[in-house]
């Protein structure tokens, strides 16, 4: 089949979505389709022309390239799962939060937007025509569960491995120090990580890796790293190649992933791979679908005393560390993710 | 149920302070309000029944302001109070309660008290509402060769006032057709303002000397040179007294020619009075004269204000007015101010109680159809519309940027070719509703049509 996966890129961000969908295009080849991914550029940082962007993805028609049909579309992202097509898919990683359940969140800027509650309506109103696709799966039980609950929009729960799963690995000897490995971003929580190491009882050093939303947001978690007085406790690490970050986690004595509501995260299941404890939070979302409390990892509550109090256990009892690791990464096997079997169902 | 109200509040003189502070109770009832003043004072009265809140209008929080489910603007005419929220309601749509049709005075004040829109803003304003005949006008205003009333007649401008409304407000039959076609509009009998007076009015009896008030913003379109003009010539003036109750425009002049006409015994200007001093004036007071020519358009508090004293009055017949059942008011014709307000002075003096009787009816009348319960509960059904209206808010929007941008690169025959297909994705968009739901969503095996499509 020729089949299109629709997404959408903010210029100058790349993370999971990217991955996720260059992931399923090589997927697809392998299993004998021809696939293309195509890209609507997307700025969700003036949120007056959000409905504009949506209005430019109603108007695309992929269904014939060249005078060939095109068999399936499959959207991934807002807007682009808007984009019509007789045989739609959506696999929807991300839906604007912030017209749902991010509506309130200080970090969120819709609501503090002089027509942010028209520019809501209007994404909800548009997310109604999710429902003309052929199919529509969720990216995780956490995006279902928004779904249903916001929208009450059935959808499946479609689990797919990080990209290079087979990669990463476990080194023989750990070095002394948790991996955070993510954007950093409000959302991500890297704050509550900087505050807990404060209250932390035994000298715990985290790693940070990823890049900032804005330079602006990265100089005030430096800022803040100072002023707490743990700043010789941390590395900002920045941007790193792939085969870095699998060494980070491979050395790591733990991950630390204790994002807001999270709608699915590579980070805990690339930690399970890497046979690493993760430390995560109970509003963290959906980190909460693999990490298991005390068998593969710990769930605090998410306050800088509950995450230290989490730090402090791993960091004093390594061997707990090892054994939660090694959970999570029997706990992944088990999980049984594989790219054919996504493609299998998409196409079903 | 969360609503914003945008409103001035007493101690601000404005009828509209009023008829806010009395419906707070009602609306209270049903939704969480909060009231937003640009002043930074306020009656705290007005917080025993909603959370009142001061806002910037150059530094809304707009967080705050987010959170309710629908916002309401009181649009008045008077720039000091309007201006702000006015300008409110331009960024922020919400539904905008229409208290005047002719606007003119507003923007027009906004320009000459230098209250925030420039010549040229203004003008384009004219423009981009009433074409390039309404410029010319607006121009010729400028220069102090066109009144604003009359220029008000002609170009109102009450579609600036509307620009980005959700919905609309009007308190008469006749403002309907005066409201954009494309913006969603409610006719609401207006509410009086105040609860009716406690006590019965006092009955009237016969007397050698009759008291007849005029009160309210008395601009050129009161007549009230007219009334004197009447009143003067009127072989039996001596039998009346005439109070004259609020801001006038030209308070010298009115003063001169009451000197001039011999009637400086008779004619009482009190200025501005407070409410308390206004109501207790009206128990004194047999007959009002409320006429307006030309009218503003809307309804009038003042008119619902008197009949809950019971009173007879004067109106002319046109615009709201007009429509008023003839058994409540008595009219003067647009234009024979003079004479038909002699001929109803000689008749008041001929049968007094005939006019009493307008005035009880009129009484009737105003409670029977213009209860602040039954006002408070149609603003209430209102906003159980927003979401309505915020779908057709988002096409109309939608289709005037596709538009702008079409109309960069294509002409418009190239337009008209893509409308269809446009329109189409603006309407699936607005309301939510895919025309075909596919198969496995919809749990068929066909395609199958949506339900209300």
């Amino acid at each position: 089949m020729r089949i299109i996966i629709a997404t959408v890129q903010i210029p100058f961000v790349s993370g999971g979505a990217e991955a996720h969908a260059e992931g399923l295009k090589t997927a697809l080849i392998a299993e004998g389709h021809e696939a293309s991914i195509v890209t609507v550029p997307y700025n969700p940082a003036v949120p007056e022309r959000i409905p504009d962007q949506m209005l430019a993805c109603r108007l695309m028609d992929l269904t014939e390239i060249h005078g060939t049909r095109v068999d399936r579309l499959i959207a991934l992202k807002f807007p682009a799962y808007l984009i019509p097509h007789p045989h739609k898919i959506v696999w929807v990683l991300h839906q604007h939060r912030a017209a749902y359940d991010l509506w309130d969140y200080p970090f969120e800027d819709l609501s503090a937007t002089p027509r942010g509650v028209m520019v809501r309506e209007a994404i909800r109103r548009g997310d109604q025509l999710l429902t003309e696709a052929a199919a529509v799966f969720a990216n995780s039980k956490n995006i279902a569960n928004r779904l249903s609950h916001y929208c009450g929009i059935a959808s499946t729960p479609l689990y797919h491995p990080p990209p290079n799963a087979e990669s990463f690995y476990c080194a023989r000897e750990s070095e002394e120090y948790f991996f955070f490995p993510s954007r950093l971003s409000a959302s991500k929580r890297q704050s509550l990580v900087l505050e807990a190491l404060a209250l932390t009882k035994q000298k715990v050093k985290v790693r940070f890796a990823g890049v900032p939303d804005s330079a602006e947001y990265g100089k005030r978690l430096r800022l803040l790293a100072e002023k707490l007085g743990v700043e010789a406790r941390v590395e900002w690490l920045g941007f790193i190649p792939e085969e870095e970050k699998r060494e980070h986690y491979a050395k790591a004595l733990a991950v630390i992933f204790p994002p807001v509501d999270e709608d699915y995260g590579y980070i805990t299941l690339e930690a399970m791979l890497s046979s690493k404890a993760v430390i995560t939070c109970d509003d963290s979302g959906g980190p909460l679908e693999f990490v298991a409390h005390k068998e593969t990892g710990l769930i605090a509550k998410p306050t800088a005393a509950a995450l230290a109090a989490a730090l402090d256990d791993l960091w004093r009892d390594r061997d707990l560390a090892l054994k939660y690791g090694r959970g999570g990464r029997d706990r992944y096997r088990k999980l049984e993710l594989s790219w054919p079997e996504v493609v299998r169902r998409l196409l079903l | 149920m969360k609503l914003n109200l945008f409103s001035p509040l007493p101690p601000t003189r404005s009828d509209i302070a009023r008829v806010t502070t009395s419906l707070l109770p009602l609306l209270a009832e049903k939704a969480e309000i909060v009231v937003w003043s640009s002043e930074p004072k306020w009656d705290p009265a007005a917080e025993t029944h909603a959370t009142v809140r001061h806002y910037d209008a150059n530094h809304p929080p707009w967080r705050d302001i987010s959170e309710a489910d629908v916002t309401f603007y009181q649009m008045g005419n008077d720039p000091r109070y309007h201006y702000p929220i006015w300008r409110m309601s331009q960024r922020h749509p919400g539904i905008v309660i229409l208290h005047d049709l002719m606007l003119q005075h507003f923007f027009s004040g906004l320009l000459f008290h230098n209250l925030g829109l420039s010549r040229r803003d203004y003008l384009e304003m004219v423009e981009r509402h009433h074409g390039a005949r309404g410029r010319v006008l607006a121009e010729s205003h400028l220069h102090g060769l066109l009144g604003t009333e009359e220029l008000g007649q002609q170009c109102p401008l009450t579609g600036a006032a509307t620009e980005n409304a959700l919905a609309v407000v009007v308190h008469s039959d006749a403002a309907l057709h005066l409201v954009p076609r494309e913006t969603p509009v409610a006719y609401l009998p207006l509410c009086v303002g105040a609860p009716a007076p406690p006590e019965n009015p006092p009955e009237k009896t016969d007397a050698d000397v009759y008291r007849i008030s005029l009160f309210g913003f008395l601009g050129p379109n009161r007549r009230v040179p007219m009334l004197l003009q009447a009143l003067a010539n009127f072989p039996q003036r001596a039998r009346f007294r005439l109070d004259i109750y609020g801001t006038i425009e030209g308070a010298e002049k009115i003063q001169q020619l009451i000197c001039r006409l011999g009637l400086s015994d008779l004619v009482t200007m009190h200025g501005l009075v407070r409410h308390d001093e206004l109501d207790e004036a009206l128990r004194r007071t047999d007959l009002v004269m409320n006429l307006r020519n030309p009218s503003m358009g809307e309804a009038s508090g003042s008119q619902l204000h008197l009949w809950q004293y019971a009173l007879p009055s004067l109106v002319t017949r046109s615009a709201w007015y007009a429509a008023l059942p003839e058994n409540t008011v008595a009219f003067v014709r647009p234009d024979h101010e003079t004479e038909d307000v002699q001929k109803h002075l000689a008749a008041f003096l001929e049968e007094p109680e005939k006019y009493r009787e307008l005035g009880r009816n009129g009484r009737e009348h105003v409670a029977r159809n213009h209860s602040m319960e039954t006002y408070a509960r149609s603003l209430l059904e209102m906003a159980h519309r927003a979401p309505e209206f915020r779908s057709r808010w988002i096409a109309r929007d939608l289709a005037r940027r596709a538009a702008a941008s079409m109309s960069a690169w294509c002409d418009s025959s190239t337009i008209d070719a893509f409308l269809p297909r446009v329109a189409e994705q603006i309407e699936k968009l607005a309301s939510g509703k895919p025309r075909y739901v596919s198969s496995r969503t919809a749990g068929t095996t066909s395609t199958a049509l949506a339900e209300g499509v």
